[in-house]
């Protein structure tokens, strides 16, 4: 690849001479510094009475956690959990949140991840599992299989693909060990939001890498050189899919970063079904985050192929940005529901929607000759090869334009 | 050496900008000559490869117009061409030989006895941004000429540039007239007559007037008037 590594040093030259590139990539890290950082921010309000400051709220709750840290979610555990809940009074007549009272606080609050995941876990209401629902570890997973039968039916997946999450169920270690994973949490929760912001960086930056040479007629000088349309739309082509690498990559160091200072390091081994109680993946909390970097750089990279094709299409950059923000937006506002199975599993697996955690560990698959893939395992594959052909396709689109009309 | 143009048409629509001009280049300095809209410009796209004829061929040397080696043949100065503000003059003429696929050494000798050879040496680390119109006319004179170009297509070469720097232009184009198929068009009749071995007069996309120039023959200028005047009133 004689000059491809000149042209594309020159590529990359231009790219980050643009002041637009620095200004959003500054104002993404301090919106996302923001969002990280909003749980620790202002006061806690319970029925609008302040009950302290977010950060004092998540400090005791931290140390709590910590305390449970390395037990299992057993039999002892769950009854310690319901006798210390069973202490607060019945709340719903008297008007208060049950959290008000000082007896949750006392008794109840050390316990309150164990609450939070049994109902997680089962999907049964707060004051089912605080009045009358008798602790029993086998009854627990017993009521998570149930629970998670029936989502996957509501989810139309068929008998196939429930066996294939059984199996993989068969995986995980009952009972949980649980682990203070509150770094992991936000990461998780915050990881569309990130992941949007790194597709709109992708498409502000990208969406003139083509365009540029049109609007400012350097086209002409490019295009009747020897290397102007095969090596040069590579070497754009290169630079785009590094770029999007480039940032998902930052973003995703950034994110660990900030977390790591405001969360600690706590919750990597710890398993997944703590932040998602039904779900089936058999990976741990730090391999879901690693595994939704690798996801999220696959979707940045067809994203980059996409507006850097559309935007030679289209011939505007204005046109192209305006076009994938709306297609970002919406993908915020809109799902199909489950239903339409083979429709909603399209719409996940979007990359604008597929960013979300839900979507990257969702339980619909793609079976090939027999074996089932789960999303994580088959989108990326499937956005390579779709980034390739899409690739290709503007090629053929950027070597015929005709200079005329100026 | 030799540029052969054969019955290249180019057609939007209803509207015919060049209507089946055949010609054949050897070395020396062509002058193109005709009124806005005669269709200069979109003949000589054609002749870079960056238009499609709509019928008709352009070969160079045999090579076809759209092969790799014909491009690499080729130096070309567009009418109105932007740069890239976030480059230097110097980065803009290795970028450009990058393209023409010259090796770095080479890029970089080259690009620095251009910079000389147009002036611009002792801005060749400022960015294009802060160059006057005249100096980036220069600078795209200087693209063009980075891989030697055995065919040279200067649409408008010294618009821009001041009266001395229009001459010393002019007797450099002479000189690559010498070793080049070189050919220029411009509004400014006296520019041609100067150094034009031959005269090419286009009227509504057609060619009509190809021949040898000589002082002998008066004024171009006004024998350019007379014939369009001519042309116009047939």
């Amino acid at each position: 690849m004689k000059h491809f590594g000149a042209l594309y040093l020159f590529e990359w030259k231009k790219l980050l001479g643009k002041k637009i590139v620095w200004i959003s990539f500054l104002l993404g890290i301090l919106i996302s510094s923001l969002s990280l950082s909003a749980p620790l921010l202002g006061n806690y309000y319970l029925d609008g009475t302040c009950m302290g400051t977010n950060y004092e709220m998540y400090q005791t709750d931290k140390t709590y956690a910590k305390a449970l840290g390395g037990r299992k979610i057993d039999q002892r555990l769950l009854e310690e959990t319901i006798t210390a809940y069973r202490k607060i009074p019945e709340t719903e007549t008297l008007g208060i949140h049950y959290m008000a009272t000082e007896e949750y606080q006392k008794y109840a609050r050390p316990y309150d991840e164990i609450f939070i995941f049994i109902r997680r876990m089962t999907g049964m209401p707060v004051s089912e599992i605080m009045r009358s629902w008798q602790p029993s570890e086998t009854d627990l997973y017993a009521k998570r299989r149930s629970y998670q039968t029936s989502l996957w039916e509501d989810w139309r997946l068929s008998v196939g693909e429930m066996d294939f999450w059984r199996q993989c169920e068969d995986q995980i270690k009952t009972p949980y060990l649980y682990e203070e994973h509150k770094r992991y949490h936000v990461i998780l929760s915050n990881f569309q939001v990130a992941g949007l912001f790194v597709l709109l960086l992708t498409a502000i930056c990208l969406s003139g890498i083509f365009t540029d040479e049109h609007t400012r007629k350097t086209d002409q000088i490019v295009l009747c050189s020897p290397l102007g349309k095969a090596k040069l739309y590579l070497a754009k082509i290169a630079v785009g899919i590094s770029f999007s690498a480039a940032s998902a990559t930052l973003y995703w160091l950034f994110v660990l970063i900030v977390t790591r200072c405001l969360y600690g390091t706590n919750g990597c081994q710890a398993a997944f079904q703590l932040l998602d109680g039904p779900n089936a993946n058999p990976v741990t909390c730090g391999q879901a985050v690693l595994i939704a970097y690798g996801n999220m750089l696959a979707a940045a990279i067809i994203i980059s192929v996409f507006v850097m094709v559309l935007s030679e299409l289209l011939k505007s950059s204005i046109a192209t940005l305006a076009m994938v923000t709306g297609l970002l937006l919406l993908s915020t506002f809109f799902r199909v529901p489950n239903q339409y199975r083979v429709l909603a599993q399209i719409w996940d697996w979007l990359p604008w929607s597929f960013l979300a955690p839900r979507n990257v560990f969702g339980a619909y698959t793609i079976s090939v000759f027999g074996r089932y893939f789960t999303p994580w395992q088959a989108v990326p594959v499937i956005y390579l090869a779709a980034g390739a052909l899409i690739a290709a396709l503007g090629k053929r689109i950027y070597q015929r334009f005709q200079v005329s009309g100026r | 050496m030799e540029l052969i143009i054969d019955r290249v048409s180019k057609q939007y629509q209803n509207h015919i900008a060049v209507d089946r001009i055949s010609a054949r280049l050897q070395k020396g300095v062509y002058g193109l000559l005709g009124e806005n809209g005669a269709g200069k410009t979109t003949l000589m796209r054609m002749i870079c490869g960056i238009l499609k004829p709509t019928s008709g061929s352009i070969s160079f040397d045999g090579m076809d117009v759209s092969e790799e080696a014909y491009r690499a043949s080729l130096g070309y100065l567009p009418q109105d061409f932007g740069y890239y503000p976030e480059f230097t003059g110097q980065d803009f003429l290795l970028y450009m030989a990058a393209l023409k696929g010259l090796s770095k050494p080479q890029a970089k000798k080259r690009a620095a006895d251009l910079l000389q050879l147009v002036s611009l040496e002792n801005v060749a680390k400022k960015k294009t941004k802060t160059y006057s119109g005249g100096m980036k006319q220069r600078l795209g004179i200087a693209q063009a000429l980075l891989a030697h170009p055995k065919l040279l297509i200067l649409d408008e070469p010294t618009a821009g540039l001041d009266p001395k720097e229009r001459v010393r232009f002019r007797d450099l184009i002479k000189d690559l007239g010498e070793e080049s198929v070189v050919l220029l068009s411009t509004h400014i009749v006296s520019d041609i007559e100067h150094i034009a071995d031959t005269v090419l007069i286009m009227k509504g996309g057609q060619l009509i007037w190809q021949d040898r120039w000589d002082d002998g023959r008066g004024s171009l200028e006004d024998f350019y008037l007379q014939h369009i005047d001519k042309e116009a009133r047939q």
